[in-house]
């Protein structure tokens, strides 16, 4: 397979797999944007990725669940139960084209078709587009809502670049948005300054510790800990959708122009205020601009810049120049400021102006007179513009100012003109940054005065609107803007499992080959009589076992794998049938970190899935139901896994209507599983237990789900293949819950090994309860069977010779003692006569292969130090033939 | 080499990318007040951006760049 294919699939895997669990959590709190965003990008990269290969039906229908997914993380469409159900279908039909490139590196044929079909069902919310309802809508609204709301930062802007951006933009709103960018995205290959270098719209930007910076020799030079406050005249679609990699990080409000009004400083105080504000007043009554500008400028040069009042004073100006009188209402809370050292509330300012409020410059419009006062004051800002830029400077300013000054030029442009006068603004702006001739500038200006320039009457909303996100950055940035895809640092290796298991089996037989040693080391001091080679081998023994030890506990560490693994496949699961079977039921998960083998959690897998299933099908009742038990609604199921020593331990509990014994029972005779005399005497538990025994089903109905008498019986018997076992708790009408008990791993068993008849053979240690030593008068015959009685309890014996049908000793010790193992069968235990114990010892048990395949009574074999093999008891399976 | 150090007078040049961070930082420790000059740097990283703010260091030029020149004016020298 192409090595890129290859590399997809799994990933492809992956990101399905993200986005599902993702849109089971929106459907359940949709006002998460963290979520929303993660489906989104998961959704995104898939379609991206997949264009690098040839399957088109693949990406478009990738593509058609993005727009969609970008439609409701905009907040434009609600997501229902319906959208869930269509996009999880969409993303199982990928999973199917996953497998089938898999297999075969080709979509499957009818891919198109199944396509176009999806697609259409997904476009047609994206056309009709409802309007926003429901309470997942409503309450994604409620939770944007304070992203209006002006940052707190802003105060903290300095003056100037507050000032700058109010001249600099034309409409009444303009976007205020911080940036906190992870701390490991260097790793990831962001660079924060240059997204934000070619944000669309930026007015000013500042770049500011999160916190103070550590100690300078300290400092992680790869670690980011800045954060961006920024300025922007664009709309928030733009921003979010320039930002749409790191969306999480940033904070976008949208503020009113005249939020940046905020003059800082110490207040002054002095009768001086007071006169000015009387005056100005009267200017703003008259409406005498040149008046109030006078004294405006006459007051700021008596006064300390650093005051409040002169502050105040700069923005009354900013105002002028920007607004002229549209905004009376700001120019008395700004005469106020200057009058009593604070400025007056918002609020305050809107009330007395209804009228003033919104767009500030377009009732002007109409007004011929108006209009050419508007460009008598655009000239004379041009003028002031042009000298500024005549004014020599330092290079790195000047640069800066020009481009200022440009923006400022062409928003007036538009202002009185339209998008000709900033396309002419913009000529001359590119001249005199090629040759620094200033003449194509001045001689618009002068335009300007005459009313050469257009007054655009016919369209005066346009232009405002025009153009808004044109970036004020230099046209070489765009050359350097970085693509928009940048692959994240991949610190996860992807390896087969076949190489994994590949190296388990050698270090598998480097175990047993170790174990060798300490066999040569008692036949270097048995048979060649040598106590001082026998004692450097068990020296060089315990460095090759110390080491084998350390690359045994690596090798199981790579192969283990959070139960999430297994898990992550249930809300799905309980969403779908709780929505099929028409019941309310909560899944809670447990333990998601807890860890085992991944062989050990891949067999666990189906017996899960029919346990969650049964829980769901027979546990939990309907809302009726339920309700009619005094219990709430919505049924819980619990599917918790926790590490106990050597074993996972997975557990699926629900609060259900529990097992009914006597219909156990009934069903079990009916069955012929248990005979009435037996039946009379089982205890519940013990009734309930019976579920798991083979063709045992108590529905009466087949349902699609559950009920075809297979489930219980292949959950134990998976779990006991897997050398586990299974055990159920329930308590009539108040629920049921299935404990599965597995081994952590199955690579190594500790074995015990046992004589019999002269042969050796294993027993796995976690079945052996205790060895005991019985004379034979313990022994008692009940019938034709065997059993003794241990701490007043009686236990069952059985002779293992005589359960494999081995062949009598021909010298039989007839001593008085009898070897006895006791064992733990599931619930029962046994008492197994052997003619001997051996060592312990820890082994890789390998499953009968080839001709040996499905031998009854053995669980696999296992290489010995000496080179022997021995075969390992499937004492239950042993039990169950006799 | 967009790195060009002389004394305590730090010279980036032309596209200064994450790879310079550490060289940076390594340059700057225990550099007595360093001096920037940033008049010639094309683009600077974030991670770049950042070492020179948490320095304490003054910035003599700034970039060209008006994104660029807003991060670091703070630091601009005032004389």
């Amino acid at each position: 397979m192409n090595p890129l294919l290859a590399q997809f699939i799994p990933e492809a895997r992956d990101l399905l797999e993200q986005a599902g669990t993702g849109m089971l959590a929106l459907e359940q709190d949709a006002t998460s944007q963290n979520v929303i965003n993660d489906v989104f990008r998961a959704v995104h990269t898939l379609k991206g990725s997949s264009g690098l290969f040839d399957v088109a039906p693949l990406t478009h229908l990738a593509h058609a669940a993005e727009d969609l997914l970008a439609e409701v993380r905009a907040g434009e469409i609600a997501l229902t139960s319906d959208i869930v159900d269509r996009l999880l279908d969409s993303l199982d039909l990928v999973g199917r084209w996953i497998d089938a490139l898999e297999a075969r590196e080709a979509l499957p044929s009818d891919a198109e078709s199944d396509m176009t079909e999806r697609v259409a069902v997904l476009r047609r919310w994206l056309d009709h587009r409802p309007a926003v309802v429901g309470d997942i809508a409503g309450s994604r609204a409620a939770a944007s809502s304070p992203a209006s709301a002006a940052p707190a930062w802003l105060v903290d802007l300095p003056e100037a670049d507050r000032l700058n951006a109010f001249m600099a933009t034309s409409g009444a709103r303009l976007l205020a948005w911080s940036f906190a960018p992870e701390e490991n995205c260097f790793f990831r290959g962001d660079d924060p300054v240059a997204m934000l270098r070619h944000a669309p719209g930026l007015l000013t930007l500042r770049a500011l510790p999160r916190e103070a910076f550590p100690p300078f020799e300290t400092l992680d030079p790869l670690t980011c800990l800045l954060r961006f406050e920024v300025l922007s005249d664009a709309s928030r679609e733009t921003i979010e959708e320039h930002m749409r990699y790191v969306a999480d990080a940033i904070d976008v409000r949208e503020i009113d122009v005249r939020e940046l009004v905020i003059p800082t400083g110490k207040p002054a105080a002095g009768p001086v205020f007071h006169d000015f504000a009387r005056l100005a007043r009267q200017h703003l009554e008259a409406r005498d601009r040149a008046a109030l500008d006078r004294s405006v400028a006459a007051l700021l040069t008596m006064i300390a810049p650093e005051s409040l009042q002169a502050s105040a004073l700069r923005w009354c100006k900013a105002q002028l120049q920007r607004d002229g009188f549209e905004s009376p209402a700001n120019l008395e809370r700004l005469i106020a400021a200057v009058e009593t050292g604070k400025l007056p509330p918002y609020g305050e300012m809107v009330d007395k102006s209804v009228e003033s409020k919104g767009e500030p410059i377009a009732p002007a419009r109409d007004n011929s007179e108006e209009a050419a006062t508007y460009r008598k004051c655009a000239h004379r800002i041009a003028v002031e513009q042009i000298k500024a830029l005549e004014t020599p400077a330092d290079p790195a300013i000047v640069q800066g100012r020009l481009e200022s000054a440009a923006a400022i030029l062409k928003k007036l442009a538009r202002t009185i003109g339209g998008g000709d006068g900033a396309s002419a603004v913009d000529e001359a702006i590119a001249i005199l940054r090629a040759s620094g001739d200033m003449q194509p500038l001045r001689s618009l200006a002068e335009g300007w005065k005459a009313g050469a320039a257009k007054v655009c009457k016919d369209d005066p909303a346009a232009p405002i609107a025009a153009d808004k996100t044109a970036p004020p950055a230099t046209p070489e940035a765009h050359a350097t803007e970085p693509p928009a895809e940048s692959k994240a640092v991949q610190r996860v290796l992807r390896v087969d499992q076949s190489k994994i298991d590949a190296i388990m089996n050698l270090v598998a037989e480097l175990i047993v080959a170790k174990n060798g040693l300490s066999y040569l080391a008692n036949r270097a001091e048995k048979v060649h009589g040598s106590r001082a080679a026998s004692r450097e081998i068990k020296e060089q023994f315990a460095v090759i076992d110390r080491i084998t030890q350390g690359l045994q506990v690596g090798v199981m560490s790579v192969r283990m794998m959070p139960v999430s693994q297994v898990f992550q496949r249930f809300p799905r699961l309980v969403r779908d049938i709780a929505r099929k079977l028409g019941k309310k039921i909560e899944l809670v998960i447990e333990g998601e970190d807890t860890e085992a083998d991944k062989n050990i959690l891949e067999s666990l897998s189906d017996p899960l899935i029919h346990m969650v299933r049964n829980s769901l099908d027979h546990g939990i009742e309907t809302p009726d139901e339920r309700r009619a038990a005094g219990k709430s609604e919505q049924g819980v199921v619990h599917i918790a896994a926790r590490q106990e020593n050597d074993n996972v331990v997975i557990e699926v509990r629900d609060d259900g209507k529990g097992i009914d014994p006597g219909v156990v029972k009934a069903k079990a005779l009916q069955l012929g599983l248990l005979t009435a005399a037996k039946a009379e005497q089982i205890s519940d538990e013990e009734a309930a237990n019976l579920v798991f025994a083979p063709g045992f089903s108590t529905k009466t109905e087949v349902s699609e789900l559950s009920g075809r008498g297979v489930g219980m019986d292949v959950v134990r018997s998976a779990v006991l293949k897997a050398g586990g076992e299974v055990s159920l708790r329930t308590k009539f009408g108040a629920g049921t819950s299935v404990t599965l008990r597995l081994p952590l791993t199955m690579a190594v068993t500790r074995i015990v090994t046992i004589e019999c008849r002269g042969r050796i053979f294993g027993i796995p240690m976690d079945l052996v309860v205790e060895t005991v030593r019985l004379h034979r008068e313990q022994v008692h015959r009940i019938k034709s069977a065997e059993t003794f009685v241990l701490r007043d309890a009686i236990i069952p014996i059985l002779r293992l010779a005589d359960a494999m049908g081995l062949p009598q000793a021909e010298a039989e010790t007839q001593g008085d003692d009898e070897a006895v193992m006791v064992v733990r069968l599931g619930r029962d235990r046994i008492g197994l006569v052997v003619d001997g114990f051996r060592e312990r010892m820890e082994v890789i048990v390998k499953p009968l292969e080839g001709v040996l395949e499905g031998m009854p009574g053995f669980s696999g074999t296992a290489l010995l130090g000496d080179g022997g093999v021995l075969l390992i008891l499937d004492l239950q399976e042993m039990l169950r033939c006799r | 080499m967009p790195m060009n150090i002389v004394e305590n007078v730090v010279r980036l040049n032309g596209l200064c990318a994450i790879e310079e961070a550490e060289a940076l930082h390594q340059a700057l420790c225990g550099m007595e007040r360093p001096i920037f000059d940033l008049t010639e740097a094309a683009h600077l990283h974030a991670a770049i951006v950042q070492l020179i703010m948490a320095s304490g260091g003054m910035v003599r030029g700034l970039p060209t760049d008006l994104a660029l020149a807003a991060c670091l004016r703070d630091r601009i020298a005032s004389s």
